[in-house]
C-alpha cells in the first residue's frame, strides 16, 4: 500500500472541522491525523482558522468526545492561536494581570472573551511549547546595526525593490541578548503584553509563545494577520 | 566712589538671593517633563515554505529560536529582508516601508514605570500595518513591551509566503 493511499485524500476543511469536533470515524481520523503530521499547510489552516480554540473551548470541558482529539490534535499543533474575526477589535487583558502562564507552556489570550482571558493547554506543553529561546551570547558577525539600515530611516510608504541578501546579515539587535526571565529583576513572565488588536477586515490570531528554557521562560506575542494567506506548506 | 561701593553691595544683596533660586541651566524646568523617547527596531523576514535548508535561515532560526516555534514553524525558510531602527518620540509616529508599498507604523504612546522590583521601563507601543493607497492590513495593534523584548507581527502575504515583523524597543 503506497502512502497515499494510508493516508487518503487530502483533508478537506470540513473534515478538519469534524476531526476537531470528534465527528470523523476512525479510519479518517488516522488519515487525517498522518496528514497533520507530514503536511505543514494542514496545519496552518487548522491554526487559523483557530479551531483547535473553538475545540478547546467549546468541546474539551464539554463532549468527552473531544477528549482524545483534542490531545491529538494539540500534540500536533502545539500552539493555539487567539483568533480574532474581522472588523473586530479585540481587547486583550495584559498579561500581567492574566499571570496564568506557566514555564513551558504557550498560551493562549482569548481575543473573543475577556472573562476567559488565557487557555490552558495542557498539552500543548509537551508538544512544542517549551521555546527554548537562546539569544545567542556567541560572539556575533559584525554586522552593524548601520549597515542593516536602508534609507529606510527616513522610511515612507513608498515602494522597496526587494531584493534577497546574498547573504543572511545578522541585524546588530539579533546580537544582543534579549532579556530572559532570569535576566529580568521582576516576576514578570510575560515580555511582551498584547493589550488589543484592531484585525480590521481581516481575521487573525495572537499566540503568546515561550521564549525561554524552563528556568527561564517567558512568553513574547505574535500577532498574525490573515492576509489570504494560508499558513505553513503550500 | 564709597557711594557706588554702596550701592553695588546692596544691589548684589538684593539680586543675590533671587540669582541664587533660578534654577541651573542643565536642569530642564521642573514642569517640563522630558520628552519620552525610545528606539524601535525592526527587522522583517520573509517566510516560505521552499523546503530547502538554507544556512542563512538556520541562523536566522538561531537567533531567533520563536521561528522554529508554531505558529512560525510553519514555514521552513526564513530571509531577511531588511532591518531598521525607527527614532520615536511620544505620539508621534514613523513608518518604515514594507515589501510591496505598505508600510509599518509606529507610535509610542508612553514610556512606562518599570514593574515592581525591575529597572527596566516597558513601552507603550502602538503600531499598524498598510497596504499601498492608504487601505490597513492591521488597523491597529497596541501593545505594553519592555526594554529589550521582542514581539512579532507576522501575516502579510509576499511572494510565496508571509513577512514577518520582528520588532523591539530599547531606551533611546
Amino acid at each position: 500500500m503506497s502512502t497515499q493511499e494510508k493516508i487518503g485524500p487530502r483533508a478537506s476543511d470540513e473534515e478538519l472541522m469534524r476531526l476537531l469536533d470528534g465527528e470523523l470515524d476512525q479510519a479518517r481520523r488516522t488519515q487525517v491525523l498522518a496528514q497533520l503530521d507530514e503536511d505543514d499547510e494542514l496545519r496552518g489552516k487548522v491554526a487559523q482558522l483557530g479551531l483547535v480554540g473553538d475545540l478547546l473551548r467549546e468541546h474539551v470541558d464539554q463532549d468527552s468526545r473531544a477528549d482524545g482529539i483534542a490531545d491529538e490534535v494539540i500534540a500536533r499543533l502545539s500552539a493555539e492561536p487567539a483568533q480574532g474575526k474581522a472588523g473586530q477589535v479585540i481587547e486583550l487583558p495584559l498579561a500581567s494581570r492574566l499571570r496564568v502562564n506557566a514555564p513551558g507552556r504557550p498560551n493562549r489570550v482569548s481575543a473573543n472573551d475577556n472573562a476567559r482571558s488565557v487557555f490552558w493547554m495542557a498539552g500543548l506543553a509537551a508538544a512544542v511549547a517549551v521555546g527554548l529561546f537562546f539569544w545567542s551570547r556567541a560572539s556575533l558577525k559584525d554586522m552593524s546595526l548601520a549597515e542593516g539600515l536602508t534609507a529606510g530611516a527616513k522610511a515612507t510608504a513608498a515602494a522597496v525593490a526587494w531584493q534577497p541578501s546574498a547573504t543572511v546579515p545578522e541585524p546588530a539587535w539579533l546580537s544582543h541578548p534579549a532579556a530572559t526571565a532570569a535576566d529580568r529583576d521582576d516576576d514578570s513572565s510575560a515580555a511582551v503584553e498584547v493589550a488589543s488588536v484592531d484585525f480590521g477586515s481581516n481575521s487573525g490570531s495572537v499566540f503568546y509563545v515561550s521564549t525561554g528554557s524552563s528556568k527561564t521562560t517567558t512568553t513574547t506575542a505574535v500577532v498574525w494577520v490573515t492576509d489570504g494567506v494560508p499558513g505553513g506548506k503550500r | 566712589m564709597r557711594r557706588a561701593a554702596i550701592g553695588a553691595a546692596l544691589a548684589l544683596s538684593l539680586l543675590g538671593p533671587a540669582a541664587l533660586a533660578q534654577p541651573k541651566p542643565s536642569q530642564p524646568p521642573a514642569e517640563q517633563p522630558a520628552q519620552a523617547t525610545a528606539a524601535a527596531e525592526v527587522i522583517v523576514l520573509y517566510a516560505s515554505n521552499s523546503g530547502a535548508k538554507k544556512p542563512d535561515s538556520e541562523k536566522l532560526k538561531d537567533k531567533l529560536p520563536q521561528l522554529r516555534e508554531p505558529p512560525l514553524s510553519s514555514y521552513d525558510t526564513y530571509e531577511h529582508v531588511k532591518t531598521d531602527t525607527l527614532a520615536l518620540t511620544k505620539d508621534t509616529e514613523r513608518q518604515m516601508a514594507l515589501p510591496e508599498d505598505r508600510a509599518l507604523k509606529v507610535t509610542l504612546e508612553d514610556v512606562l514605570a518599570p514593574k515592581k522590583g525591575s529597572t527596566k521601563p516597558r513601552y507603550a507601543l502602538r503600531a499598524s500595518i498598510v497596504k499601498a493607497g492608504g487601505k490597513a492590513l492591521l488597523p491597529e495593534l497596541k501593545v505594553q513591551a519592555g526594554a529589550d523584548e521582542v514581539f512579532f507581527v507576522a501575516g502579510p502575504a509576499f511572494k510565496k509566503g508571509i513577512l514577518v515583523i520582528g520588532i523591539r524597543l530599547q531606551p533611546k
